[in-house]
C-alpha cells in the first residue's frame, strides 16, 4: 500500500505539473484553433461547436486535477500547445488496445469546455490508425467501446438509492 | 371613691405613652419583621470543581444555616453557619446535578427558620463532554431475551468527565410489567463495555427501549439510541408464506455494460426462499420476450435460495436462478447475492454484492395475493399510473422513457388521458401519445403482468417501439417494471398509482404556495456521469425560488442557488415541467435545466426524468416537511443505500459503478455510526463499519462526511464529503461533494419490528 501511495502521488505529482501546463497554454491554441465560437459550459456539448485537432499523444492521464472532470484522458500536443482531450468514462480499460498509447499521431474531432480549473477538450471521435472511434453521440454522451460478444450500446440510468 | 383611684395614673401612663410614641416615630418600632439578605450573592452558574464565597445580612444581626437543594446531589458549605454578613465557601458536588444542573441555596436565620434568602446556581460540567457510541451501533431491533454488547465513548477536557465513565439506563413505556431490560453492568469506563439484554416479554406489537450512555459526571450529555424489542427472530424478518417484489439496475462486473432484474419470490420465514421468479436482462444476454426464469428454492438456509439477517436490519440474499447467463463472469451460474437493509416490514434496499454485477435497487412485501387484469384498474373505470424506466438503447445512447398510462378496467391503456416523454441520448420528445397493443397479460398468480407500451415518443427520437415491459406488481398501485423487447433497450423502472387522483390534477392544487422540495437527479451527462440534489420552494402559481444545490459533475462539485419555473399540464394527469436555473447540470447559470414530473397524488415521492440535450437523468421530487431543521430532524436509525461513479486509485481508471447499502444510526447530535455493504465492481466488501458526522442548516441542507477504511482500497481516502438534504426525519438524500466520485443515495428511517 504504501509503494502504492508513494506512486500514486509521483503521479499526482507529473499530472499535476501537466495539467498547470495545460492551463497556461489551453486556452492560447484554443482561442486560435476554434476561434470565433464560444466555448461551452460545463456539463454542455454543443455539435455546432465541434473542430477537429490533429497531435501526437504526449501522455495518458489517468485521473485528473482536482477540478476537472473524472475520466481518461490523451495529453495531445498539437502545433498550437497541448491539449488534454477528455474520453470519459469508459476508455479507461481499452486504450491501450486500441491504440490510445504515448506517441501516436491521431485525429480528434470535439468541442473545447471549460471548467473552473481550466479547460478540456470532449473527444467526440478518434481517428488513430486508420480506425475512428466513437467516444461520444451526437449529442455528446460516452459511448462505451463494443466489447467482444455484446451488443454494444452506452450509458444506463443509475438508481441511487431507491 | 376607692375605685376611682387606679384610673388617673392609669390614663397618664397611656398618656405619656403615646407622646413618648409620637417623639420617637416609627423607625425604631420593635414589631419590625426579621429579614434576611444576601449581601454576597451567589453566581448564576458555577462550574464543577469551582467554589465560591456567599454570605447573608439578618436584620437583627443574627446567625443564618446555610443548605442546599437537591438534598445530597446540591453540593456542601464550610461553615455551614455564619453570623450575619460573615461568609461561607460553597462547594459543587461531584457532578453536575439532574435537571440540568440546578441547585438552589438557602440562606436561614437561626433565630426564625421561615426567613430566607434563596437564590438558584445552575451547576455546569465547565465544558463540552461528548458522548458517541462505538461501532457496533446499538442494533435497532432485537427479540426478546437477546443480548447486545454496547459501548460508547466520551471525549471531553472536562476534569474527570473521561475518568467518570458513562453510566448506561433503559426507559420504555408500557412494558406490561416485564421491564425495559438489564445491563451487566450500569456504569462502565469510557470505551468500556456493556451487554444489555433485553425484556423476557413485550407487548404485542414490540416494545420500543431507549439506550442512555451519559456522562456520569453530567447526565445531561448522553447519546441515546431506540431498540425495538419483539418476539420477532430475524430469521422472521421475512414472513412465512410472504411474497416479496424486487428489482435492481446497474453494471455488470466483466463487461461494464448496463443490467437490470426484476421478480418475485416467497419466503418460509426461516431463511429459505420457497418458489418464485425473475427476469433479467442485459446487452449481451437479454432474452427478450421470453418466460421468466424460475427461482429455486433453499435448503434449510443452506443451501440454494436463502437469506439472512442480523438485528440492525441487514442481511444477505442469496437467489439461485435457471438463468445460465447469470453469474457466468465469477463461476456461480445463476446466483445473485443481494446485501438487503430493511427499513420497515413491508420495504427494504437492496444491492447486488457479488462478482457478477453491482447494481441498487429496492423489495418490497407484495400485499395481493390474486391477479387480473382487472388488479391494476382497482375498480375503477380509469386509474392513472405514473412511470419512469431508464437504462441504454441498443442504438448506444442512455435514455429515460416516462409519463403517464391510464389503465382501463378492461386492462387496457386508454390513450385517453395517458401522455409520454424520453430522452434518449439528448434528443427528447415531449407529451407524446401513449396506448397499450390490447390488455396486458396476466402471466401467472406471481402477480407477473406484460404489458406492450406503443409510444409516438420511439419514432420522435430515432427508436422503433413498442416498449414491452415486464411488471411484478406489489399491490394495485405499486409496479417493478423490467423492460423485455429487443426494440429499444435495457431498462427497468417503477410505475406508481394515482388512484382517485387520476386526471384530477390541477395548477391550483399542486405544488402549493410555500410549500418546500427537496429534487433529484442522477444519470448520464457528456463529461460522465453527475448528481444533483437541491432544495426549492413553490409559490403556488408558476415559481421555484430559494434553492439551494449541490451538483456534482464527473467529480467537480458545486454548490450555490437555484430558482426556476414549473407549469402544470392542463390536462389534469399530473405531469408537471421544471425548469430550473442556477447551480444545476447544465453548468452554465445563465441556461436552464429542464426537468418534467409525474405527480401520483401518494406519499410517494414523484417521479421526475430530465428533458434537454444537456444530460440523461433521473430522479424524485420529494415534498419537504418539518423545517426549519436542526440536527435533531436527523436522529434514529436509518436504512440506506447509494450508487456511486468513481475513479479508483488502486487500478487507476475510472470505474463505472459501485453501490452500497447499509445501516446507521444518526444520533441527532450531528454523529452517525453503522455498516456497510459496499459492491467495489468484482470486490464486495461486506459489513464495513462506518462512520459520519453532520452540521446543521435551518433549510434542511447539512453537510458533512462518511469515513470508513473500506473506502481506502477505492478511493485512497478513509473520508468522504457529503451534503445531507434532509426531505423529513424519515428521509435524507446524500451527494458527494468531493472530486471522488459522483454519488446520490438515500436514507431511510427504520420502523421496526422488521
Amino acid at each position: 500500500m504504501k509503494q502504492r501511495r508513494a506512486l500514486m502521488t509521483a503521479v499526482c505529482s507529473v499530472l499535476i505539473f501537466i495539467f498547470t501546463l495545460c492551463s497556461i497554454l489551453a486556452p492560447q491554441s484554443f482561442a486560435q484553433s476554434q476561434a470565433p465560437t464560444a466555448k461551452n459550459a460545463p456539463g454542455m456539448y454543443d455539435s455546432t461547436k465541434e473542430v477537429v485537432l490533429n497531435g501526437t499523444i504526449s501522455g495518458v492521464v489517468a485521473r485528473p486535477k482536482a477540478g476537472l472532470p473524472l475520466g481518461l484522458y490523451l495529453m495531445l500536443t498539437t502545433t498550437q500547445g497541448q491539449v488534454a482531450v477528455h474520453l470519459g468514462p469508459y476508455y479507461g480499460r481499452v486504450a491501450a488496445e486500441k491504440g490510445l498509447v504515448t506517441g501516436t499521431t491521431i485525429q480528434v474531432r470535439g468541442v473545447s469546455t471549460s471548467f473552473a480549473a481550466g479547460e478540456i477538450f470532449l473527444a467526440r471521435t478518434i481517428t488513430v490508425g486508420g480506425q475512428t472511434l466513437t467516444i461520444r453521440s451526437q449529442n455528446g454522451f460516452p459511448v462505451r467501446p463494443a466489447a467482444n460478444g455484446t451488443r454494444g450500446a452506452q450509458g444506463t440510468q443509475a438508481t441511487g438509492g431507491q | 371613691m376607692n375605685a376611682k383611684r387606679p384610673v388617673v395614673p392609669l390614663l397618664c401612663v397611656v398618656a405619656c405613652a403615646l407622646v413618648l410614641s409620637s417623639c420617637l416615630g416609627s423607625s425604631s418600632t420593635p414589631s419590625t419583621p426579621l429579614a434576611v439578605e444576601f449581601s454576597v450573592a451567589p453566581p448564576l452558574s458555577d462550574p464543577l470543581g469551582t467554589t465560591f464565597q456567599v454570605a447573608a445580612e439578618v436584620s437583627n444581626g443574627s446567625s443564618v444555616n446555610w443548605s442546599c437543594t437537591p438534598t445530597g446531589s446540591c453540593g456542601s458549605f464550610n461553615p455551614t453557619q455564619t453570623g450575619s454578613g460573615t461568609a461561607t465557601t460553597y462547594t459543587p458536588p461531584a457532578t453536575v446535578p439532574p435537571d440540568d444542573g440546578a441547585v438552589t441555596i438557602m440562606a436561614v436565620s437561626v433565630q426564625d427558620s421561615t426567613k430566607e434568602a434563596s437564590a438558584n446556581v445552575t451547576i455546569t460540567a465547565g465544558g463540552t463532554i461528548n458522548v458517541t457510541f462505538n461501532p457496533p451501533a446499538p442494533p435497532p431491533t432485537l427479540a426478546t431475551s437477546t443480548s447486545a454488547s454496547l459501548s460508547a465513548t466520551i471525549t471531553s477536557t472536562v476534569t474527570n468527565a473521561v475518568s467518570d465513565g458513562i453510566t448506561w439506563t433503559a426507559t420504555c413505556t408500557n412494558s406490561a410489567g416485564a421491564g425495559c431490560g438489564s445491563f451487566s453492568a450500569a456504569q462502565t469506563s469510557s470505551g468500556g463495555t456493556t451487554t444489555y439484554t433485553s425484556p423476557t416479554a413485550v407487548p404485542a406489537g414490540g416494545l420500543n427501549v431507549t439506550i442512555t450512555a451519559a456522562s456520569t459526571l453530567d447526565t445531561e450529555d448522553d447519546v441515546t439510541a431506540v431498540i425495538n424489542v419483539s418476539t420477532t427472530q430475524t430469521s422472521a424478518f421475512l414472513c412465512a408464506n410472504c411474497s416479496y417484489t424486487y428489482t435492481v439496475s446497474g453494471t455488470e462486473v466483466s463487461t461494464g455494460y448496463p443490467y437490470t432484474l426484476a421478480g418475485v419470490f416467497t419466503t418460509d420465514g426461516n431463511g429459505d426462499i420457497t418458489a418464485g421468479e425473475q427476469d433479467f436482462s442485459d446487452y449481451k444476454f437479454t432474452t427478450g420476450n421470453t418466460a421468466a426464469d424460475t427461482i429455486e428454492p433453499g435448503s434449510a438456509g443452506i443451501s440454494g435460495s436463502i437469506y439472512q439477517f442480523t438485528a440492525d436490519g441487514r442481511g444477505m440474499l442469496t437467489v439461485v436462478t435457471n438463468d445460465v447467463n447469470i453469474g457466468i463472469s465469477n463461476g456461480l451460474t445463476g446466483t445473485e447475492t443481494f446485501a438487503v437493509a430493511f427499513v420497515s416490514g413491508n420495504h427494504a434496499l437492496m444491492t447486488e454484492i457479488d462478482g457478477f454485477a453491482t447494481g441498487s435497487g429496492s423489495m418490497d412485501l407484495q400485499t395481493v395475493s390474486s391477479f387480473s387484469t382487472s388488479t391494476l384498474s382497482d375498480g375503477m373505470a380509469s386509474n392513472g399510473f405514473t412511470f419512469v424506466v431508464g437504462g441504454g438503447t441498443f442504438s448506444e445512447l442512455p435514455f429515460a422513457f416516462g409519463g403517464v398510462f391510464n389503465v382501463n378496467s378492461q386492462g387496457t391503456v386508454s390513450g385517453t388521458g395517458s401522455t409520454a416523454d424520453i430522452n434518449s441520448g439528448g434528443t427528447v420528445a415531449k407529451q407524446q401519445t401513449l396506448t397499450s397493443s390490447g390488455a396486458y397479460t396476466v402471466e401467472d398468480q406471481l402477480g407477473r403482468i406484460q404489458i406492450t407500451l406503443m409510444s409516438s415518443a420511439f419514432g420522435s427520437v430515432g427508436l422503433t417501439g413498442p416498449m414491452i415491459l415486464n411488471g411484478y406488481i406489489t399491490d394495485a398501485t405499486h409496479v417493478k417494471f423490467i423492460e423485455v423487447d429487443t426494440n429499444v433497450g435495457v431498462s427497468a423502472g417503477l410505475a406508481i398509482g394515482q388512484g382517485a387522483m387520476t386526471g384530477t390534477f390541477t395548477s391550483a392544487t399542486v405544488l402549493p404556495a410555500n410549500a418546500s422540495y427537496v429534487f433529484t437527479a442522477f444519470g448520464s451527462v457528456p463529461d460522465g456521469a453527475a448528481a444533483l440534489a437541491t432544495t426549492f420552494t413553490s409559490d403556488g402559481v408558476s415559481k421555484l425560488n430559494n434553492g439551494s444545490s449541490d451538483v456534482n459533475e464527473s467529480g467537480v462539485p458545486t454548490s450555490g442557488s437555484v430558482t426556476g419555473s414549473y407549469s402544470v399540464d392542463s390536462s389534469g394527469t399530473g405531469r408537471v415541467g421544471i425548469s430550473i436555473m442556477g447551480n444545476t447540470i447544465v453548468g452554465n447559470p445563465g441556461t436552464a435545466d429542464n426537468f418534467v414530473v409525474y405527480l401520483n397524488g401518494g406519499s410517494d415521492p414523484p417521479l421526475a426524468l430530465e428533458l434537454d440535450q444537456y444530460g440523461v437523468t433521473t430522479g424524485n421530487l420529494f415534498s419537504q416537511s418539518g423545517g426549519p431543521f436542526a440536527l435533531t430532524s436527523f436522529q434514529g436509525n436509518y436504512g440506506l443505500n447509494y450508487t456511486q461513479f468513481a475513479y479508483d486509485a488502486e487500478a487507476e481508471e475510472y470505474v463505472i459503478e459501485s453501490d452500497t447499502s447499509g445501516q446507521g444510526l444518526a444520533d441527532g447530535a450531528g454523529n452517525l455510526l453503522g455498516t456497510l455493504d459496499i459492491n467495489y465492481p468484482g470486490a464486495p466488501e461486506p459489513d464495513q463499519i462506518f462512520t459520519g458526522a453532520y452540521s446543521a442548516s435551518s433549510s434542511g441542507r447539512f453537510t458533512g462526511v462518511l469515513t470508513s477504511s473500506a473506502y481506502e482500497g477505492l478511493f485512497g481516502t478513509e473520508t468522504l464529503n457529503f451534503s445531507y438534504f434532509v426531505v423529513s426525519s424519515s428521509q435524507v438524500v446524500i451527494i458527494e461533494t468531493d472530486d471522488e466520485a459522483v454519488t446520490l443515495g438515500l436514507f431511510q428511517l427504520q420502523t421496526p419490528p422488521f
